[in-house]
């Protein structure tokens, strides 16, 4: 049993699928089913080190541990639902094999344990992603397609910098060993690899000054792959930055300079929501939002802030899984996504199901986003960030003035469309919200597994 | 993750909860599924031991009595009500949050407050009474309190006012008597506290005298009423605790009876103006006894219960030697006693100024509530202190001296007492004395069979000429200078400077995400470069 | 005279000047250009003058190729790094293939709209 599966089924089933091609939608879900299935059965001998052909540091190593373990799970559990959801769809076929692919890419940023493998697998999910823009095949979505191509090549760019000047200086590409290394480099040359790495991951992690491009591919592309942008590709981005950077153990300033960039994205993108007419981009800028807060989550040095960010990942990971999935309902009702459809449409079940998504990215009880917030909150007062807990909660009632707004229009009075649901996606839908429901009512459990994540994260050396 | 205890204080808030829901709920049923979780989240928050608790309850409250709202108001007034009450449950989180850093657990037992630095004592004071003032809405942020109750479906305005604003109150009770306890709090901060609820309730009484709609009087006149409680409370001794207390229960009752009594007269004529009503009486003159009943109650006259709480407040106010804020206090009363009338007098009496015909008849269920203040107000009336003996059990659970009195009958105000009993019996028996006498009389007077048989200004009315003063009552008051002053000012303009600049600078911001690719990418090299200038030494 | 140029540190200068600049020419090429091909080019170019920095700086006079042929059995200390010259074929060959997908966007973006150019491509944005 080994972790090199988890890359090597999906990657053989893509292969395969010239053969099934009227059974794509069904092998989906085989796949990301059989891949939870090994994911529960290899949790009990964590941590688990590969090598592939000699030992560290000369080898090329996958790595598994308890935080890495707990991001691949959530990636091929949501995968897993989304296939399930696709399987009354009559998308195209390209989307079975475009999430093989994403899924591949993203669970080798997080298995990968030396840097080029990790730019091999950033390069492979990017182009996924690429290719995931355009699917629609129209205007739109190759205008999308193009203009992610464009920013995600100057991030590689980027990353390429930052992993010609280690291998440069340190000789080496493990990123244990360029850990043990990386303080005897000069101070110029590590400023200049940790600002590199951060432009390069914080391009595709959304973060302020560099996400002005997010938006607008949010827009171009369907809901439906909005989920799996919102919901496994920033999360695993995320994850991998910050992974590295407790690994490496570096410079506390740098990790405040991430935590203020956090909060200023949060406050820009929620107050640039406020006066958007486009229910894709508000899902958007409310995704931007939650990744700030996010950031702000990883910055800390801290088991609790360190906790309640693990389960807000996982929180609203779900949420946006739920929210654009009920999105793209409406929007291929209408066939357009203005904020104007949240007036038209009639179905309780639809407005129960975006209520419950609503209320839990605004952090309210008794719902799973409140305990996240919670536990952040807890933390920064705990650590003494008074200012940083005052800033999100000003900005997270900035936060409700549109959720709420949205809300109202579905008590306005126009003659109104009814919407009928499958009964397959109402029991996706249903069991997700009833998820949100159950982890802020019990949540002992979650965050049991959000500590030990967390500790294993901030432990650095492999745990 | 919930504690719950069962405490005396609890007990009382919930039973008053309970009892209004109830008998609203004779009435009528609709969005009970929301009404239900209302009324949970009320039970977490008044039986709550823990702070997660509390505030579980809390925003359960604020979102389930939004989503009540919403379905009747308008999207400016629900966006002003989720906002304000969501900002006082992230005030309420913040406080909580600090808290919990200094002390390290939820748990109202636990929490000693000395272990709380002095510097962070006051910022703690500020977020929880920011909370309180929404809540309970103090002036200046009583700015989402008079559209809501005019807005929202009629019957939930009995609840919003008999039992959401005293959220607040509780929250008070809780926080500054139960867990942090009167000997950490100084009497500066608390001093302004007084000062502004009796500043609120004059303004608001002020406010209510020109209202033409009936709801938006009522609703000034909670903020009124709730101005008293806030005031009272912060005296910070057991007497204020239990004129509190008392004021609370009368108020929760007189709301009740007066909001259901508006709601039959909407119910019955569809107007909800004073200008469009008045002469009710002839036709509905058991709504207009109960009417009556609650005017009395609210203006805190004897006989009724009423007077109980204002007496209260008064002696309280007379012992602490507060005599500024007595002078307020009452004051306040005194206007109160104009929008009393102003009351009764545009619905029931004056000039008949509608039309019969599209009446619908008044279903019985309505009179059950009425009928449950009415019964409180005389019951409290006759045995006020049945009311102290409850309030005993609860100021011995937080410490303070239980007050004694020596019968069921007296009301003790700790140096002066009244027997309700005694008063009851002399108010009743001059009002048969004179109802005999009326009635020996009768023959002898003359009806008046044309409300226009008489002379004004020398000329004779007819019937096109509104002669009913009561709806314009309170247009000449704002010839007095500083009424006009109080009249013409409000908060709304600072309110919406907020709003307009928040809208603003998100479509100035919103220009960051609609720049071309080309821009963006210059934006990431200038950025990188700029770094990479200031940290390369 | 020319001798001294056949020095180790001067390679390494000219190496990272020239990169540097093609870095430039690259990105300015990237931010300026509006014809879509052109934009890509660009970003084309950028990435290959890292890869010449990477390489070209691995490089010192004297070694020779890590390959074991007839003349040079065994494996020692005169041989250039394979690492980096491994890493930069995977990454030129990662290139291509981001390249080749650009290309068939623009291609179809082109055949759906007829535009080319950077700032006519109008369909997304807050107003629409």
């Amino acid at each position: 049993m080994s972790i090199l599966y988890f890359i090597a089924i999906p990657l053989l089933a893509s292969f395969l699928t010239l053969f099934f091609k009227n059974y794509l939608r069904y092998i989906s879900v085989a796949i990301n089913a059989i891949l939870l299935v090994l994911a529960y059965f290899i949790i009990e001998n964590l941590p688990i080190t590969e090598n592939l052909s000699f030992d560290s540091p000369l080898a090329i190593s996958f790595v598994l541990t308890k935080g890495s373990a707990f991001f691949m799970t959530l990636f091929i559990g949501i995968s897993f639902l989304f296939s399930l959801y696709n399987i009354t769809q009559n998308s195209r076929r390209d989307i079975f094999i475009l999430t093989n692919m994403l899924l591949i890419g993203v669970i080798g940023l997080v298995l990968s344990g030396d840097i080029f493998n990790i730019y091999i697998f950033f390069e492979i999910s990017s182009i996924t992603a690429y290719i995931l823009t355009s699917l629609n095949r129209d205007a739109k979505a190759y205008n999308g397609a193009i203009k992610y191509m464009i920013i995600g090549s100057i991030a590689s760019i980027f990353l390429l910098i930052a992993i010609i000047t280690i291998y440069l200086n340190i000789g080496t590409l493990n990123l244990i060993t360029i850990g043990e290394r990386f303080g005897y480099m000069g101070a110029n040359t590590q400023f200049l690899v940790l600002l590199s790495l951060f432009i390069g991951f914080g391009i595709k992690t959304e973060i302020f000054p560099l996400n002005f491009w997010a938006v607008d591919i949010y827009q171009a592309t369907s809901s439906k792959i909005n989920t799996l942008f919102s919901s496994i590709l920033s999360k695993a981005y995320i994850f991998v930055f910050f992974h590295i950077a407790y690994l490496w153990n570096v410079d506390s300033k740098y990790l405040l300079f991430t935590a203020m960039i956090g909060v200023i994205s949060f406050g820009i993108a929620e107050v640039s929501s406020l006066t958007s007419k486009d229910t894709k981009r508000v899902f958007a800028y409310s995704t931007l939002g939650q990744l700030g807060v996010l950031f702000i989550g990883f910055s800390y040095n801290n088991i609790t802030i360190m906790t309640g960010a693990i389960f807000l990942v996982f929180m609203h990971s779900i949420t946006k899984l739920m929210l654009f999935l009920s999105l793209d309902i409406l929007e291929q009702r209408f066939g357009q996504s203005s904020i104007e459809i949240f007036k038209q449409f009639k179905s309780p079940f639809l407005i129960i199901i975006f209520i419950i998504g609503f209320l839990s990215l605004l952090g309210l009880p008794p719902f799973g986003g409140f305990i996240a917030k919670l536990t952040i909150l807890s933390g920064l007062a705990g650590v003494g960030a008074y200012i940083m807990m005052g800033a999100i909660l000003v900005i997270s009632l900035v936060e409700a003035v549109y959720l709420f707004r949205l809300l109202s229009y579905t008590k306005d009075t126009q003659p109104k469309v009814k919407i009928s649901i499958p009964l397959l996606q109402k029991a996706i839908l249903a069991s997700i919200a009833f998820a949100i429901i159950y982890f802020g009512i019990f949540p002992n459990a979650l965050l049991d597994i959000s500590q030990q994540v967390a500790s294993s994260i901030i432990g650095g050396v492999h745990v | 993750m919930f504690n719950f205890a069962i405490t005396s204080l609890g007990n009382l808030f919930f039973v008053l909860s309970l009892t209004v829901f109830v008998s609203l709920w004779f009435i009528k049923r609709d969005n009970i599924i929301l009404q239900t979780l209302l009324l949970t989240s009320l039970g977490i928050i008044f039986y709550a031991n823990d702070l997660i608790t509390l505030f579980i309850g809390w925003e359960i409250m604020s979102w389930s009595s939004y989503f009540i709202i919403s379905g009747k108001a308008s999207l400016q007034t629900s966006q002003k009500y989720i906002i304000f009450n969501l900002g006082a449950g992230f005030a309420l989180l913040g406080a909580i949050v600090i808290i919990y850093s200094f002390v390290g657990s939820f748990l109202y037992s636990e929490i000693v407050f000395n272990k709380i630095p002095i510097e962070f004592r006051t910022p703690i004071y500020i977020l929880l009474l920011v909370t309180i003032f929404i809540k309970s809405a103090i002036m200046p942020f009583h700015y989402w309190v008079v559209d809501t109750y005019e807005e929202s479906d009629h019957l939930f305005s009995v609840i919003l006012s008999a039992i959401i604003s005293k959220a607040g109150i509780f929250l008070f009770i809780v926080f500054f008597i139960k867990i942090i306890g009167y000997k950490y709090l100084q009497s500066n901060l608390f001093d302004i506290v007084a000062w502004l609820g009796v500043i609120t309730s004059i303004v608001a009484s002020f406010k209510a005298i020109s209202q033409d709609s009936m709801k938006r009087l009522l609703a000034y006149s909670s903020i009124a009423q709730v101005g008293y409680i806030v005031t009272i409370l912060a005296i910070l001794n057991g007497s204020g605790l239990e004129a509190g207390l008392y004021h609370t229960i009368i108020h929760t009752f007189v709301k009740l009876l007066l909001f259901v009594n508006i709601a039959s007269i909407i119910y019955i004529t569809g107007k909800t103006k004073f200008s469009e009503l008045g002469g009710l009486l002839y036709e509905y003159p058991a709504l207009f006894i109960l009417l009556v009943i609650g005017i009395i109650g609210l203006a805190g006259m004897p006989p009724l219960a009423g007077f109980n709480s204002k007496f209260l407040i008064y002696t309280t106010l007379l012992e602490e030697k507060k005599a500024l804020l007595l002078v307020a206090v009452m004051f306040s009363s005194a206007t109160a006693f104009l929008y009393c009338y102003k009351l009764v007098y545009g619905i029931y009496l004056g000039q008949p100024t509608h039309s019969k015909e599209s009446y619908q008849k008044l279903p019985n269920s309505y009179y059950i509530a009425q009928i449950i203040g009415t019964l409180i107000l005389i019951l409290l009336a006759i045995v006020p202190s049945l009311a102290i003996e409850e309030f005993n059990t609860i100021l011995i659970s937080l410490g303070f001296k239980p007050t004694d009195f020596k019968s069921l009958f007296e009301l003790n105000g700790g140096f002066a007492s009244f027997n309700g009993g005694v008063i009851m019996s002399i108010f009743i028996a001059i009002f048969i004395v004179i109802l005999l006498i009326a009635y020996k009389l009768k023959n002898k007077t003359r009806k008046v069979k044309d409300r226009l048989d008489i002379s004004y200004c020398g000329e004779i009315p007819n019937p096109n000429i509104n002669l009913h003063y009561g709806y314009g009552l309170g247009k000449e008051l704002s010839r007095i200078g500083f009424i006009r002053v109080i009249l013409t000012n409000s908060s709304k303009r600072y309110w919406e400077q907020i709003r307009v600049v928040t809208e603003d600078s998100s479509l100035i911001i919103k220009q960051f995400y609609n720049i071309s690719v080309q821009n963006i990418g210059l934006i990431i090299i200038l950025f990188f470069t700029t770094l990479l200038l200031i940290g390369v030494q | 005279m020319l001798d001294s140029f056949n020095q180790t540190p001067f390679l390494h200068s000219v190496i990272t000047i020239g990169s540097f600049l093609i870095l430039l020419i690259g990105l300015v090429g990237a931010l300026s250009k509006k014809n879509l091909f052109k934009i890509f080019l660009s970003l084309a170019i950028a990435e290959s003058s890292l890869f010449i920095y990477f390489i070209g700086m691995h490089f010192s006079i004297g070694k020779i190729a890590p390959i074991v042929t007839n003349k040079v059995t065994e494996f020692s200390n005169d041989m250039v790094d394979p690492i980096p010259q491994a890493m930069i074929l995977t990454t030129i060959v990662i290139g291509i293939a981001v390249l080749s997908l650009a290309l068939s966007f623009i291609i179809s973006y082109y055949k759906l709209t007829g535009k080319m150019r950077i700032d006519d491509m109008n369909e997304l944005g807050e107003d629409k």
